[in-house]
């Protein structure tokens, strides 16, 4: 390849487009970054308007040691996806200093569609992808001016702008259909990097405050629709997750992993009438943890999900990107009614032992009084029903025995303090219990038919087993504030002003004004089927896509289909360029004057390029002394015939005596 | 890369019988070729970069873009095809040289369809390309430099249009034959006269004497074309008298015959070589000169159209028709 020079009129294409890709990081790249950026943008700029030279290399050499220096320091011993962007980028940037020749052009252009692309994973909202589109047009522009020949005609060429649109509107339904047919397959290694940044949501363990304060976050946590039309009524909406057996006097937290998961089987799904199944599918936001989202007595319904002998719902992966998965459950279900094992029994009534004594006085006062776990669980939830205890955002901070001092003297807390008081006085009285955190409620958008779940909607509760019932949910924060379980943890803490009031600008504040409320919805709506058809868009969705809109069954139809497309694509071009380019239909008198030129040239006259019918008649007959006079005639025919009047019918002729008079041509 | 003699001559007849030479060619789907360049694969590397991340974090808008940039790589075949498809080439007229001297072959560009056809590159082989848009609009008449190198019809051979906008992932070229009218003269080499002996075995009447050589200058004349750059009064050009010629004595009028027979033993090049000398030389000293060759004599006369018959007759001499021989 020739080393033509970037023509002039491309570097601002270039600049802008390398600029582009780097938007999307803007939220994790170290400020010095953008510093470097600025600094070599416009000295590639001084470089294009002449004030200053190419660097050298000893100059160049410094300044990839400088970046990686300060990318590892940056990052030091943080070796995640940021970092590894980082670098990415920094070589993208420090590429530009010695783009010089077409090919540097496009190792930048490659290298920004790379950086886009791991832009993507940082981002993927509806407003990345918009954002991605105008980047690509940048990045083609980009490309395609440093093709350009700019120096002749410029205002009547179009622009490299339109060019480039023009290009990716015609391959856009090539694109739609890759992006709906090609097989989605699932991850070709299990090592990836992922971002190391701190992640809203459920932790794995819980200390009394830990879930209010992801009541101030009204960030997704994931969206749900009931597949088969059966709606839960909202007071069952309890989202499990992880199920906190353990107490160490301070924090709750699961004993050991899930000992025993059932992964789903491909079956065929058993069509059931039954009217106590609810079948949903969630979509859900990442969480960099294997737990999923399901409602009580869940059964797996996709392919890498389980359930654990604790009746939660797993995945087989860490969920670092945003998923779909089906489940169905049977709410009425008894979990475990069958009985306990004795390690099992042990793990639900452990406790530390000396913290909060006051409470396990209390318990074992209450326990002398109700025989019946029953009627404990039910004194319990009145004595918080009766006492003042109040429901809050902001509750107090508490000493050693948190319990104690929650119980009988601050009285004001949040789930968690309600759910962990509660199976903390139930163990002490010898009935097995344990804390569940997960999610309560959600908002429903009625019009398109799906259950919003915020980080606000967080929630913990207990489970107490009883003889014959086995696990059964008991909800304290039910007792005290039952508008959070009905309405949600805005009616909640209304009184107390307390929702979202960290968030100065959060769309959920709108709710008031009836048309914004309606806009925001909206824009959920819209959110949803962007994560639906776009971001959710795996394996089954595709599926689902090709039986339900194409009507295929299978891949392989798919993949046929796939296949014949591009061969139809590719027959279609053919046909329409042959018939754009067959030769012209030719008239009786050319293909007869055709005929003569060839016995002609045969006979050692050949037609030049600039010979009129008439010179060439005239040539032919000198060389054909046979048929001279003949020839001769013709000739003044056709001079006629052709300069002067048109006629059908001597035409004909004259076409017969050419066809006569070229067989006899020796 | 070069082909053995034998795979070359088989390649240059397949391109004569599948894009035969003529004055004017549009190029179309026969005459084109299409192939990815480096970048092409370089962006082929892309999109696997692209495609398997988008698998390993199950990115749907990684998806998109590797779809969409393959989409694009397809679509700009078919747009660097039409880059180059339809443009069509018209051969021009070409001014007579002499053998060895570079010929300004005029090529004129034209869009058959109406279309843009941009940063197309045009080049002889082994020569710096012209780099060229044609529009509807825009006809440009390129100038294509060629050195000749024999005498004759000229025959340039084969021209290389390369393009590969608009996205450089595609290269299409086609080598295509203008031909164009026009004549290499022999190289002129300048050589004292020798004149053929009269009927009689004298010298003509009036001839020249062979050494007749620089003469006395005479006057100024007014500017006649075809008057010689070295007789072009320069001084007084400069201030502004509007060309005029010195004039000098010279034997005017004299007679001669240029002979290809007095250069007996030499090999055929070098007498017409040395001919065409003698045609210029005779020329420019205002002789009437004739040209005998075998089988063509030509009258003594003085007159650009003389001379032009003389030399096309050097130029074509022992050449018959559709020699293949390249200028």
């Amino acid at each position: 390849m020739r080393d033509t020079q970037i023509p002039r009129e491309a570097l601002p294409w270039l600049l802008a487009a390398q600029a582009g890709s780097l938007v999307l990081h803007i939220s994790h790249l170290p400020l010095w970054m953008w510093l470097l950026a600025a600094a070599v943008a416009g000295w590639r700029w001084l470089i294009h308007t002449g004030r200053v030279a190419y660097p050298g290399r000893r100059l160049k050499a410094l300044a990839v040691v400088a970046a990686s220096a300060g990318v590892i320091l940056t990052f030091w011993r943080s070796f995640a996806l940021e970092s590894a962007t980082a670098f990415l980028v920094a070589a993208a940037l420090l590429k530009l200093l010695e783009m010089r020749y077409r090919r540097d052009g496009y190792v930048v252009v490659f290298l920004s569609c790379f950086v886009l692309a791991v832009g993507f994973l940082f981002h993927q909202d509806i407003l990345a992808g918009l954002y991605g589109l105008l980047c690509v047009w940048l990045l083609m522009s980009a490309l395609l001016a440093l093709h350009r020949h700019f120096s002749s005609a410029r205002q009547a060429k179009r622009s490299v702008q339109r060019q480039a649109g023009t290009i990716l509107l015609v391959s856009l339904p090539l694109m739609l259909v890759l992006y709906f047919l090609f097989p989605r397959l699932s991850p070709l290694w299990g090592f990836n990097l992922h971002s190391g940044e701190a992640r809203t949501g459920l932790s794995e363990t819980m200390a009394p405050g830990d879930i209010a304060r992801l009541g101030q976050s009204d960030e997704l946590a994931f969206r749900v629709t009931f597949t088969d039309g059966r709606i839960p009524p909202r007071q069952e909406l309890y989202w499990r997750a992880l199920v906190l057996d353990q107490y160490d006097g301070r924090q709750w937290k699961p004993f050991a992993p899930p000992a025993a998961i059932d992964w789903y089987r491909a079956a065929p799904a058993a069509v059931t009438d039954d009217r106590s199944l609810y079948a949903y599918e969630i979509i859900q936001e990442p969480t960099g943890k294997r737990w999923l989202f399901a409602l009580r007595g869940v059964s797996a319904a996709e392919a890498g999900t389980g359930v654990t002998d604790q009746g939660m719902l797993v995945s087989r992966r860490p969920v670092h990107n945003r998923i779909r998965y089906r489940a169905q459950s049977w709410p009425a279900t008894p979990l475990q009614a069958e009985g306990l094992t004795a390690v099992g029994q042990r793990l639900a009534l452990s406790l530390p032992r000396s913290v909060n004594p006051q409470s396990r006085a209390f318990a074992a006062q209450l326990r002398q009084e109700h025989s019946s776990d029953e009627d404990f669980i039910q004194t319990l939830l009145s004595y918080f029903r009766d006492n003042a205890f109040y429901y809050t955002l902001k509750p107090d901070v508490l000493g050693s025995n948190d319990i104690d001092e929650f119980l009988f003297s601050s009285r004001r807390g949040f789930c968690a303090h309600y759910a962990g008081a509660l199976v903390f006085l139930a163990r002490s009285a010898g009935i097995p219990a344990r804390v569940v955190a997960g999610y309560q409620g959600g908002e429903w958008n009625a019009e398109e038919g799906y259950l919003t779940v915020r980080q606000y909607d967080a929630h913990a509760w207990a489970e107490v087993w009883l003889a014959g019932q086995g696990w059964v949910r008991v909800d304290p924060t039910a007792a005290v504030a039952p508008e959070r379980i009905e309405y949600g943890l805005e009616q909640a803490v209304a009184d107390e002003g307390s929702f979202l009031e960290d968030q100065v600008f959060s769309a959920q504040k709108l709710k008031g004004i009836n048309w914004l409320n309606r806009l925001r919805l909206e824009f959920d709506s819209l959110n949803y089927y962007w994560q639906r058809w776009v971001l959710a868009y795996d394996g089954e969705r595709q599926k689902g896509f090709l039986s339900g809109v194409l009507g295929l069954k299978d891949y392989k139809t798919g993949l046929v289909l796939l296949g014949s497309s591009f061969f139809v694509f590719f027959l279609l071009a053919s046909v329409v360029l042959w018939w754009k380019s067959r030769p012209p239909a030719q008239s009786p008198f050319m293909r007869a004057w055709r005929l003569l030129q060839q016995r002609g040239a045969r006979a050692g006259v050949v037609a030049m390029g600039s010979d009129t019918p008439s010179v060439y008649l005239q040539r032919l007959a000198e060389q054909q002394p046979l048929i001279r006079d003949e020839l001769l005639q013709l000739r003044q025919d056709i001079n006629q015939l052709l300069y002067q009047h048109e006629d059908a019918q001597r035409l004909a002729g004259l076409v017969r005596r050419l066809r006569r008079l070229a067989k006899r041509i020796k | 890369m070069k082909l053995p003699q034998r795979w070359q001559q088989r390649w240059a007849r397949w391109l004569d019988k599948r894009i035969p030479p003529a004055a004017e060619i549009t190029l179309g789907h026969r005459s084109i070729f299409i192939l990815p360049t480096r970048t092409g694969l370089l962006f082929i590397l892309l999109l696997l970069l692209l495609l398997v991340t988008a698998i390993n974090y199950q990115n749907s808008l990684i998806y998109a873009l590797a779809f969409w940039l393959f989409s694009v790589g397809l679509a700009s075949m078919l747009f660097t095809f039409r880059n180059i498809a339809g443009l069509t080439l018209s051969a021009g007229h070409m001014n007579p040289v002499f053998a060895g001297e570079t010929a300004e072959l005029p090529l004129r560009l034209s869009s058959a369809h109406g279309r843009w056809h941009e940063a197309v590159e045009i080049a002889w082989p082994d020569n710096p390309p012209v780099i060229a848009d044609a529009g509807p609009s825009q006809s440009p008449l390129l100038a294509l430099s060629y050195r000749t190198r024999r005498r004759g019809p000229v025959k340039p051979g084969r021209l290389r249009i390369d393009s590969c906008f608009p996205l450089g992932l595609f290269h299409v070229w086609s080598w295509v034959r203008p031909e164009y009218q026009g004549l290499v003269y022999p190289a002129p080499e300048s050589v004292p006269f020798v004149f053929a002996a009269g009927e009689a075995g004298d010298q003509i009447a009036g001839a020249p004497a062979s050494q007749s050589g620089q003469q006395d200058f005479h006057g100024l004349r007014g500017y006649q074309p075809g008057d010689s750059m070295r007789i072009i009064a320069w001084k007084q050009v400069a201030q502004g008298r509007g060309l005029v010629s010195k004039d000098f004595d010279h034997d005017e009028g004299a007679t001669c015959w240029l002979d290809w027979e007095v250069l007996a033993p030499l090999p055929a090049e070098t007498r017409l070589s040395r001919l065409t000398g003698w045609v210029l030389e005779a020329e420019q000293r205002h002789w009437r000169y004739g040209l005998r060759l075998p089988g063509v004599e030509i009258a003594p006369d003085n007159t650009e159209v003389h001379r032009d018959r003389c030399l096309t007759a050097l130029a074509l001499y022992g050449l018959d028709d559709g020699g293949r021989g390249h200028a």
